[in-house]
């Protein structure tokens, strides 16, 4: 048998395609070992070539014993964390909405709601979607996908439909540029050299200036990219063992900050927001205010909870405070439970990738979730003004639901297709 | 105590401690262990590479790429959990040996 109809015999008992190529390589290199072996010992080529692929043994049973070991990976724990989440968003967002009465029993108020429960099916469906494309086009189309993003967001800024003065909640698909970086990063990574390296940090400049085209992005949604970025830039500099990766990040924070001072120095608006926050001990606006009203009547004076009309749009945009004041602590807590092992999951997946481009996708969607999360809880406890985070999967809003959806079907795509790259990490992010 | 069937051919337990030694590619692995047993243990290849790819799957090893003189090969290295499952077969192994040593030995020994 020659060698490539070896190893075609034997790579075609496996079904996942994409693994292919490294065990056909793999295979080769060892056989063409084996071939040097024999002919040191004095045998000539082509027998050599022979009897090293007759020592492989029969590339059928081979191939089937591989073809059991590699199977595309399904993440089921993630996928259920994600499942029980979505549940929780339809059941809090319909008890918000209705304002149900809690009177040692939920009640349920007037029909579903069906425009909830679509939402989460697009979402969903759009997740599993996303699960079953290889994330290393990310990679292997970098630039180009950055650039065409890009664009379209430039579009959007320029001609977008402004409502109250900025492009609303729309802003937040901005986020998509995390995964779309990684991908950057990783090809200017993997090609080498400090000029591709420059023009990688460079990149993370684009959705900053984007953002300040036309009505301008929210200065959170900007501040949290440039964080994120600058993450998975520093975590590529560690990994090729540049020891002044430190020193750049902390540059690139203070140029940041920097620029963020600037623009409230610039902007009266930005200005007088800002001034306010500290003026009135860090209350901004009447969302705020009605939040610490329901902490306070929920902790302190543990009076009877009211009807959450009485409190306008504050519940469906405040999902734990209007837990909270729906149906006491406990079921708060146990959300934050739920919420606490779909960060965990999310970290186990970082862990567990074994190249860059996986870690660094799934580093950087971990901390999208994360940073909205943060500042969402702080919203809720009354810390933060009206405008900071969402709720992964359970927040009111399509954007922000569809978007959660997006980079968890990315994040399970990572995890399904983790075999398939062979760049390996030489650093271990979390031990 | 019931012995798994594993333990009877020990590849899987050879491979981890070799590698525990020092990281490894496939072919050096049959090789040395081709070498240390005085050719009583000749894997076939075709044999290894599913144990080492099952054995990466269930995290007890990882792999990387170097190059070496020129080839660029795949290299696999124990992981933390790899080193304890290999302790585990270490002491199962021992066990095993004991037992028929005491079976083929023909007396009875004393416990411990």
């Amino acid at each position: 048998m020659q060698l490539d109809e070896y190893l075609s015999k034997m790579t075609e008992q496996i079904r996942y395609r994409k693994i292919r190529p490294q065990i056909r390589d793999e295979f080769e290199k060892h056989i063409l070992d084996q071939q040097e072996q024999f002919k040191r010992n004095g045998m000539d080529q082509k027998d050599a070539l022979k009897m090293a692929i007759l020592e492989m043994g029969d590339p059928v049973s081979v191939g089937a014993m591989l073809d059991r070991i590699h199977r595309p990976k399904m993440d089921w724990r993630l996928l259920g964390l994600v499942g029980i989440l979505s549940v929780l968003g339809v059941i809090l967002q319909q008890l918000l909405e209705d304002g149900g009465q809690v009177n040692g029993a939920l009640l349920w108020m007037s029909g579903v709601d069906l425009s909830r429960i679509c939402l989460v099916a697009v979402g969903v469906g759009l997740m599993l979607l996303l699960c079953m494309l290889d994330h290393s086009f990310l990679s292997k189309r970098g630039w180009l996908l950055y650039g065409i993003f890009s664009g379209i967001t430039a579009g959007h800024h320029l001609f977008g439909r402004s409502v109250n003065g900025g492009l609303g909640a729309s802003v937040l698909w901005m986020y998509l540029y995390i995964p779309l970086y990684a991908g950057v990063l990783h090809q200017c990574a993997k090609r080498g050299g400090r000029k591709r390296m420059f023009l990688a940090a460079s990149a993370i400049a684009v959705p900053w200036l984007i953002g300040g085209i036309g009505s301008g992005m929210s200065l959170v949604v900007r501040m949290n990219l440039l964080v994120i970025q600058l993450l998975m830039l520093s975590v590529v500099l560690y990994q090729k063992g540049t020891r002044s990766c430190v020193c750049f990040i902390s540059i690139s924070w203070c140029v940041g900050l920097g620029a963020a001072c600037l623009k409230f120095v610039l902007h009266p608006y930005m200005r007088h927001r800002f001034l306010a926050f500290f003026a009135h001990g860090g209350n901004m606006d009447a969302g705020q205010s009605r939040v610490r009203e329901i902490l306070s009547l929920a902790f302190l004076r543990h009076q009877p909870v009211l009807n959450g009309s009485a409190y306008g749009d504050v519940t469906s945009d405040y999902v734990v405070t209007g837990l909270l004041q729906k149906a006491g602590c406990l079921p708060v807590i146990l959300l934050l439970v739920v919420l606490v092992f779909f960060f965990i999951k999310l970290v186990d997946i970082i862990r567990r990738q074994k190249n860059q481009l996986g870690t660094l996708i799934a580093l950087g969607c971990t901390l999208v979730f994360l940073i909205q999360t943060v500042e969402y809880l702080l919203m809720n406890f009354g810390v933060l003004p009206g405008m900071f985070g969402t709720l992964p999967f359970l927040s009111a809003g399509g954007h922000t639901t569809l978007l959660m959806y997006v980079l968890a079907g990315i994040l399970l795509s990572t995890y399904r297709f983790q075999d398939v790259t062979t760049d390996y990490n030489n650093v271990t992010l979390v031990p | 105590m019931a012995v798994e069937k594993s333990l009877i051919s020990g590849s899987t337990g050879m491979l981890l401690k070799l590698l525990s030694e020092k990281d490894m590619y496939g072919y050096e692995m049959i090789d040395t262990l081709k070498q240390r047993s005085n050719h009583i243990f000749e894997l076939k290849a075709g044999t290894m590479y599913p144990l080492l790819h099952a054995l990466e799957e269930q995290k007890y090893l990882k792999s990387y790429e170097k190059e070496v003189q020129g080839k660029v090969r795949k290299y696999y290295q124990i992981t933390k959990s790899g080193r304890k499952y290999l302790k585990s077969k270490e002491d199962a192994w021992r066990d095993y040996a004991k037992a028929v040593e005491q079976v083929l030995g023909g007396t009875s020994y004393a416990a411990g």
